[in-house]
């Protein structure tokens, strides 16, 4: 493929992560598919639980990173057009800020209305069902309900955490934590629902008001994730919990060659990809064509991340023009 | 991974204790005081669910409903016969055991009082009884009677004894 410069490339991965990359999207399409049943069967069965609403609420909001993910799976591939010349990688940042809001926003809704509803003592009122001609307690499907939407969940978490990793995609990563977490929030809803069932009415309202934390912590961590990547901060691992060493390897790379004398690399994350740019101080000023490529294939050869990178040759790496205040 | 299967465990212990109990209970034992004290049933004006015929005694498809239910299980009845805000405001303060008349589930009152579910339908809405709120054992005993019951022969007894307006 041939690139054209100042056009951010789309987004191939390695031959060896392509395997990785179909079992991800066929995982999300099935969480897909899963999460609709399990939202149609809470709905059916949700009655006046607020424990169940709240789940049933997270269970929507949770719909939302898998086609996050599916859908950042087809623009990575897409080539930059002339009115987006950096692609169309960031996509999924803007997608995982709509889903960080909405998180945040109904988990602190569902936080006060859960709180209300416990401060103002209203009881819930489960009756009877009818299922195959038995009447039954409506709590028993309650906690089916919850087993169905907690227990497989659970397991595509796990899958998707040793996927996200190979992958090294923070979206999809996202994805795995909030359905590794999800048996808390099934858990949270089988207590309350339990506890109703035992009398003790406010158990219900207690459930919710655990679930509506954990929906609001999801939100304030993915906001935080999203505020990050659009402020261009500096790349972050996969799980964001340390800095990436990628920037400072290059530059170690870098240093190392013969006629550099000193660098300065800045890159910040698009997606999957980092652009940035290199800041090289040459020794001598001979041959900068020659040097300017060579740079490139060190950073491609360092990481298939690194895919769109402008290089300048520098004098040195404070600007003269830099020195004049305003005093002057 | 040994945490992991505890929790598991743990939970799944607690699902077989709520099995072994005999779910739902009521917060306030409303089921069991109706076996000792009786059932005070709040009746509001409403034909022909519920009347009051040549000025005292009481008629109408829910009230013999509710006779049919404390005779079958032995229980002493009271009747107070009122208005369906007030009536409902006692109930909410678990002043009654039972709240009837008309009653439909599309009612401002669904947050603050338990209804059964439907046992009729009708054009004007779907029937139910008012009940305190959260009290699941004593709603799903109401439940299960009203399902039982031949609503068709109640309303039209309701409306000989009332007259049908």
């Amino acid at each position: 493929m041939s690139e054209r410069w100042g056009h951010t490339p789309a987004h191939e991965l390695p031959c060896s992560k392509e395997p990785s990359m179909r079992r991800a999207e066929r995982v999300e399409q099935v969480s897909l598919l899963y999460f609709v049943t399990a939202i149609a069967f809470t709905a059916l069965v949700m009655g006046e639980s607020q424990a169940m609403k709240t789940v049933w609420i997270d269970d929507i909001l949770g719909m939302v990173p898998p086609f996050a993910v599916l859908v950042a799976a087809r623009l990575r591939r897409r080539e930059a057009t002339d009115t987006y010349r950096y692609g169309y990688h960031r996509a999924v940042t803007i997608a995982f800020l709509v889903a960080a809001v909405a998180l945040l926003g109904f988990g602190i809704y569902l936080l006060g209305e859960s709180l209300y509803t416990l401060i103002r003592a209203e009881r819930p009122t489960i009756g009877t069902t009818t299922l195959f001609g038995r009447d039954l307690w409506l709590g028993w499907l309650m906690l089916a309900a919850l087993v169905w939407s907690a227990v497989p969940t659970v397991i595509l978490g796990r899958i998707k955490l040793r996927l996200a990793e190979d992958l090294h995609d923070k979206a999809l990563y996202t994805d795995a934590l909030m359905n590794k977490a999800d048996w808390m929030t099934g858990a949270a809803g089988m207590l309350g629902v339990i506890g109703i069932g035992l009398g003790y009415w406010w158990a219900d309202a207690v459930a919710a008001c655990a679930i509506a934390i954990d929906i609001t912590h999801d939100g304030g961590r993915n906001l935080l994730a999203a505020f990050g990547d659009l402020m261009d901060r500096r790349p972050r691992d996969v799980a964001c919990r340390s800095d990436d060493p990628l920037p400072d390897r290059l530059a170690a790379e870098l240093a190392a060659l013969p006629w550099v004398r000193r660098t300065s690399v800045r890159l910040r994350e698009h997606g999957h990809v980092l652009i940035g740019e290199v800041y090289v101080v040459p020794v001598d000023e001979s041959a900068p064509l020659q040097r300017t490529v060579q740079v490139h294939s060190v950073a491609r050869e360092l990481d298939w991340r690194l895919t769109d990178l402008t290089i300048q040759l520098v004098p040195a790496l404070t600007r003269a023009d830099d020195e004049e205040g305003c005093e002057g | 991974m040994a945490a992991r299967s505890s929790t598991a465990e743990r939970l799944a212990a607690v699902v077989w204790l709520a099995c072994a109990c005999d779910l739902p209970r009521d917060p306030e034992g409303t089921a069991e005081r109706v076996v000792l004290h009786g059932l005070r049933v709040g009746v509001v004006h409403e034909p022909p669910w519920a009347c009051r015929r040549d000025g005292h005694s009481l008629a109408g498809a829910e009230v013999d409903l509710v006779r049919e239910f404390a005779r079958a299980r032995g229980l002493d009845l009271t009747f107070t016969f009122g208005g369906e805000t007030r009536l409902l405001a006692a109930l909410q303060r678990f002043e009654y055991d039972l709240v009837i008349g008309g009653l439909v589930a599309d009612s401002p009152y669904a947050d603050d009082v338990g209804f059964t579910r439907a046992y009729h339908r009708a054009v004007d809405g779907e029937h139910v009884f008012a009940l305190p709120p959260g009290e699941n054992a004593w709603t799903m005993q109401v439940e299960a009677f009203l399902g039982g019951a031949d609503i068709d022969v109640a309303l039209a007894r309701g409306r000989a004894d009332c007259g049908d307006s």
